[in-house]
């Protein structure tokens, strides 16, 4: 009896090993499983690329209604010199009520804006605010969806600009799809000159002379 | 009879006290190694959810030669919360990370997509100037979650814009 118990002890010591040896491997089984989990959610680096750019580095950035007039028909305002071209609507008694800009042009000094001949209308006058204006067009080109509000934009190495805020979708999704195209423009506050504009996001910097 | 009573007896007490003992050590070390092995696993959770990138314009990065002070700009790119007053940044292999200013945009935490605008004020020693290429290591950590914090490093030559 005494040596069936005895054998019995071996019995279980040699389970006991075998459970630990069992428990080790299962451990060290989902270990391996923690890391490939780990190393799947590992982010993807976004990529885009810059379509195009145009910068002015004093546009005209607005133009104010000084006075209205009286008697216009729906027209177009240009510049006395320059490129400076924008389109306005009137009320019922032909006063300018609101102005689109289409060409914002480049000027070293201020230009004298005036209505489009014909137009019947007089006495239109307006008031245009100068400074930094960029455009560009950003293209989505890799296989992740980003997040507006993650890209930032730099000019001259400083001045982070978010795209989320300088780009307001016409639908309200703050995601940039693969493929898409957004179009933005800025006015920098600053009067600096600017000739280099970099974009980054989550890893992926682009940077480019404007 | 008796004689082999006992050492059957004594067999079996041997027995018992040995498989104990070797159970005692064998669960102490699976508990010890389950354990570590937890650890292990939150530190690798940490560190694979921090993440940061420096951001801009490499062959611009701002340089006062007034102040000696050199401005970069590091993004969270990862799902844990940066704290910026662990940043480590060594410049040319010198340690500055005491001598730095962190300012977050937008303001508040340090959240994912954020960005961290970090002034490094430089020692009298430094004399850069436009165009010298410099050397940035930047070790970001996360905010400590479950007695744990996660790492993440840059290492990134970038030229100074000197003003």
């Amino acid at each position: 009896m005494g040596a069936s118990v005895g054998i019995g002890g071996l019995v279980m010591g040699t389970s006991l090993l075998v459970v630990c040896a069992v428990a080790l491997t299962t451990i060290s089984s989902q270990l391996d499983t923690s890391i490939e989990v780990i190393e799947s959610t590992e982010q993807k680096s976004p990529e885009f690329d810059l379509v195009t750019i145009d910068y002015s580095s004093r546009a005209i950035l607005s133009v104010v209604i000084t006075d209205a007039g009286t008697g216009y028909n729906n027209g177009t305002i240009s510049a006395t010199t320059g490129s400076f071209s924008a389109t306005f609507t009137v009320n019922s008694t032909g006063s300018i009520i609101d102005i689109d800009i289409v060409d914002r042009g480049n000027y070293s000094s201020s230009p004298t804006l005036v209505v489009d001949t014909p137009n019947p209308g007089v006495n239109a006058s307006f008031t245009i605010s100068t400074g930094n204006y960029i455009e560009f067009e950003l293209l989505n080109s890799g296989s992740e969806v980003m997040e507006l509000n993650n890209t930032w934009i730099l000019l001259n190495g400083s001045e982070p600009y978010n795209l989320g805020s300088l780009y307001t979708p016409s639908i309200s999704s703050w995601n940039w799809y693969q493929g898409e195209t957004i179009q933005v423009q800025m006015t920098p506050v600053s009067s600096a000159w600017y000739d280099r504009i970099s974009f980054s996001a989550m890893g992926y910097n682009l940077a480019a002379n404007i | 009879m008796a004689d082999g009573g006992s050492s059957t007896f004594i067999m079996l007490v041997t027995a018992l006290l040995v498989s104990g003992t070797v159970s005692t050590f064998l669960i102490s070390e699976w508990n010890q190694f389950a354990r570590d092995a937890t650890e292990s696993r939150k530190a690798m959770v940490a560190n694979s959810e921090t993440g940061c990138e420096l951001i801009g314009d490499f062959s611009r990065v701002p340089y006062e030669t007034a102040s000696q002070e050199i401005t970069i700009f590091i993004q969270n790119t990862d799902k844990r919360v940066l704290d910026s007053s662990g940043l480590v940044i060594i410049v040319d292999g010198e340690q500055r990370s005491a001598n730095l200013t962190s300012t977050i945009s937008p303001a508040g935490d340090w959240q994912k997509g954020s960005i961290a605008e970090v002034v490094i004020e430089g020692p009298s020693s430094w004399s850069y100037s436009d165009g010298d290429d410099v050397s940035l290591s930047i070790v970001c950590s996360s905010e400590f979650s479950n007695g744990v914090r996660g790492t993440d490093t840059i290492n990134q030559e970038v030229r100074l814009d000197a003003f």
